[in-house]
């Protein structure tokens, strides 16, 4: 296996909170360190007590070793969280945006790995970080009720938790999608949308081809011998574009389309809340 | 949109005069300066952007060479100087930190460039057979040791299929590559699967969805939208995914 | 999407039986009627319960002036009688969906492909939605680490695309905790 299972589809949440230790933090060193060339940035020159910007990573590896105090993000602030948490809590419908991408991830690694360089005792904040936490997940749950298999927007959200969601919401609107395929023609041509400023270029156009599933049995002949995954002819057969006899048939069709719209109409009113 | 083609004709033209040379652990070399070091920073984040698309594109990716090349080569530039630092007798008391610094980058790129071609690998493995078979546009996408695997790995597979019990098939049942619309053989990349992605730049005009239904891509949302929705400003950069 | 040849959960969904009524005869096949010998005939007006596989391309071909409904008439499968679509309308979570058939959301879209009925896919996609958010809940408050040990009476009802959420959901939940204890 090229890649476990676990990772396949998904992240870990260490590999999420490896890529949040790329983000650049301020600490403050404790001894001098020349400019230092690395793969991925030069790492400024450091002199004790000078203020300077260093990715995360490092910051922990330096703080491991006493050699400097991290300052914690302003964000991550006992008055800065507690903001925050108001402001999660006046609308239960859309996350707030004073919280950064990596919010869980930073706070949870500048709690572990430096929780004397915070200006307030580090239980507070986590217990901020761990309300703000709470709520969020409660509006991410009363998201998850009204997945449609047209699109979610989720602004705001931080990479943990869009990472915890991903696998349910990707595996949920995958099958709603599926299901909806059985709605006959409407959706059929869906790919040969021309977006503004694009060419259709030839891969394009090799997909369109390559994707689109015949409606009407005019390849029958085809379709009977692949669906029975047999190549055996099962005698005589014409190609027929009707739809198949169907013994209790008695949908009206009015009423079909009427109902799915009011579904569809349901769906969007609360879709996923934060819109 | 426009300020996405200035981008990369930016891109190409810092890429032509990459070729500096670089000084791993020493001392930044004046004459370069703030140059290099936006280069390296610009590499990472694309190598970041790599390995994140990667694990979460459903189809494949075109291969990055350039940067993984480029990358690879700093990676070797920094084991040496490890190594040379590691056998100076003189080395200063900072050497220690400063090993101990560039061994854990070291690891951290590592652990990227092996993830990337590792999610690519797992793909490849997956759809061995439609990227085997497949126009050279497809093919395009992988990198010369993925192609010649990609094609190993079929006739190998094909000559051992046949060998253990296909051969005893009658002839019209013993093909793997039948592609009938309605059950076709060949596993490909299901393009209308959802991904979740964030708006770099806003998008011009709705982007239509099946169902009539549309969506305004504005800069910094996120939304969860079907691949074949978006690929083409993934392509241009005016999304990324995440 | 097509069917994929080689996914285990589309091939078994191709062996889930529909009733079927056969409007002509068919020499030698009597076979497949239940009990029957080899050499008897299916009779015109038989009433078979056939695989997927088999009814969909019988069912959609055939028809002539002589036989104006193709070789087979299909009527709904067991687990799409009104008696459990109208359970799942009542309290969508409570319907054992596993007992009807392991495959019900999936047969659910091949049969509505079939047969175009827009009403059964309205109420089925309402069930899988409302389901789905629930299985969503159970996987998170999950005590136990052990997989799926608290929750055995509720995942027994649970069709396989169902259990599928199920672990992805629970899987995110449990890394999630083990990445945050480890931080400790």
């Amino acid at each position: 296996m090229a890649l476990p299972l676990k990772q396949i589809g998904t992240f870990l949440p260490s590999e999420i909170s490896f890529l949040a230790e790329n983000t650049s933090v301020s600490i403050v060193p404790r001894q001098a360190l020349d400019v230092l060339e690395l793969i991925g940035l030069n790492l400024p020159a450091m002199r004790p007590m000078r203020r300077v910007e260093v990715p995360l990573w490092v910051a922990i590896i330096l703080k491991k070793q006493s050699r400097c105090n991290i300052i914690a993000p302003t964000w991550l602030s006992e008055d800065s969280l507690k903001a925050a948490y108001e402001a999660e809590a006046s609308n239960m419908t859309r996350f707030s945006n004073k919280l950064p991408w990596e919010w869980i991830e930073v706070g949870e690694l500048v709690l572990t790995s430096a929780p004397d360089d915070l200006a307030c005792p580090p239980h507070i904040i986590r217990n901020l970080l761990r309300d703000i936490r709470e709520i969020r997940q409660a509006k991410v749950r009363a998201g998850l009720k009204s997945l449609d298999p047209t699109y979610m927007q989720i602004d705001n959200v931080g990479a943990m938790e869009l990472n915890e969601i991903r696998q349910f919401v990707t595996m949920t609107m995958n099958e709603l999608r599926v299901l909806q395929n059985g709605r006959a023609e409407e959706e059929a041509e869906e790919e040969v949308e021309q977006y503004p400023g694009e060419d259709s270029d030839l891969e394009d156009t090799l997909e369109t081809t390559e994707y689109s599933i015949p409606r009407d049995s005019s390849n029958f002949d085809d379709s009977l011998r692949s669906r029975s995954r047999s190549a055996a002819p099962l005698g005589e057969r014409r190609p027929t574009s009707r739809a198949p006899a169907y013994e209790d048939d008695e949908g009206d069709e009015e009423e079909d389309l009427e109902m799915d719209e009011s579904y569809l109409h349901t769906v969007k009113d609360n879709s996923s809340g934060q819109r | 949109m426009a300020d996405a083609r200035d981008a990369e004709i930016d891109d190409l033209i810092n890429n032509l005069d990459r070729d500096y040379d670089f000084h791993p652990g020493g001392k930044d070399n004046a004459g370069y300066g703030r140059d290099q070091a936006d280069n390296k920073q610009q590499d990472l984040q694309k190598l970041l952007n790599l390995w994140i698309a990667e694990r979460t594109c459903p189809d494949i990716l075109p291969y990055d060479e350039e940067l993984i090349s480029t990358l690879t080569d700093r990676l070797r530039a920094q084991v040496e100087f490890i190594e040379m630092t590691t056998t100076d007798p003189e080395a200063a008391s900072q050497s220690k930190l400063k090993i101990l610094l560039v061994e854990s980058e070291l690891e951290r790129i590592k652990f990227l460039i092996r993830g990337y071609v590792r999610a690519r690998m797992h793909k490849i493995d997956k759809y061995y057979l439609h990227l085997s078979t497949q126009d050279t546009d497809t093919k395009r996408k992988l990198s010369d040791a993925e192609q010649r695997f990609v094609l190993r790995r079929a006739t190998q597979l094909k000559r051992f299929y046949d060998q253990r019990f296909l051969s005893s098939f009658p002839q019209a049942l013993q093909r793997l590559d039948d592609n009938s619309p309605i059950l076709p053989m060949v596993d490909t990349p299901d393009l209308n699967e959802f991904v979740f992605v964030r708006v770099l730049q806003d998008v011009p005009g709705e982007v239509v969805l099946s169902n009539d239904d549309s969506v305004d891509l504005q800069k910094g949302n996120i939304y969860v939208l079907p691949y074949k929705a978006i690929r083409k400003f993934l392509r241009v950069g005016e999304v990324e995914l995440v | 999407m097509p069917t994929r040849y080689y996914n285990i959960d589309d091939i078994l969904t191709d062996a889930q039986k529909i009733p079927a009524v056969f409007q002509i005869p068919v020499p030698g096949m009597g076979y497949l009627e239940h009990g029957r010998s080899e050499s008897t005939d299916i009779k015109q007006g038989a009433r078979l319960e056939l695989p997927l596989w088999m009814a969909e391309p019988l069912a959609v071909s055939g028809e002539s002036d002589n036989l104006p409904n193709g070789f087979v008439t299909v009527s709904p499968p067991a687990p799409f009688n009104s008696r459990v679509i109208n359970a799942l309308k009542a309290n969508a979570i409570n319907v054992d969906l596993r007992s009807q058939t392991m495959y019900f959301f999936r047969l659910g879209q091949r049969w509505v492909e079939l047969t175009g009925d827009e009403t059964l896919l309205d109420q089925i996609l309402q069930a899988f939605t409302e389901r789905a958010a629930i299985v969503n809940d159970y996987a998170y408050n999950t005590r136990s680490t052990a997989l799926m040990t608290d929750n055995t009476e509720f995942m027994g009802k649970l069709d396989e695309t169902e259990v599928k959420l199920f672990r992805a959901a629970h899987d995110a939940s449990r890394q999630f905790k083990k990445w945050v204890s480890i931080k400790k």
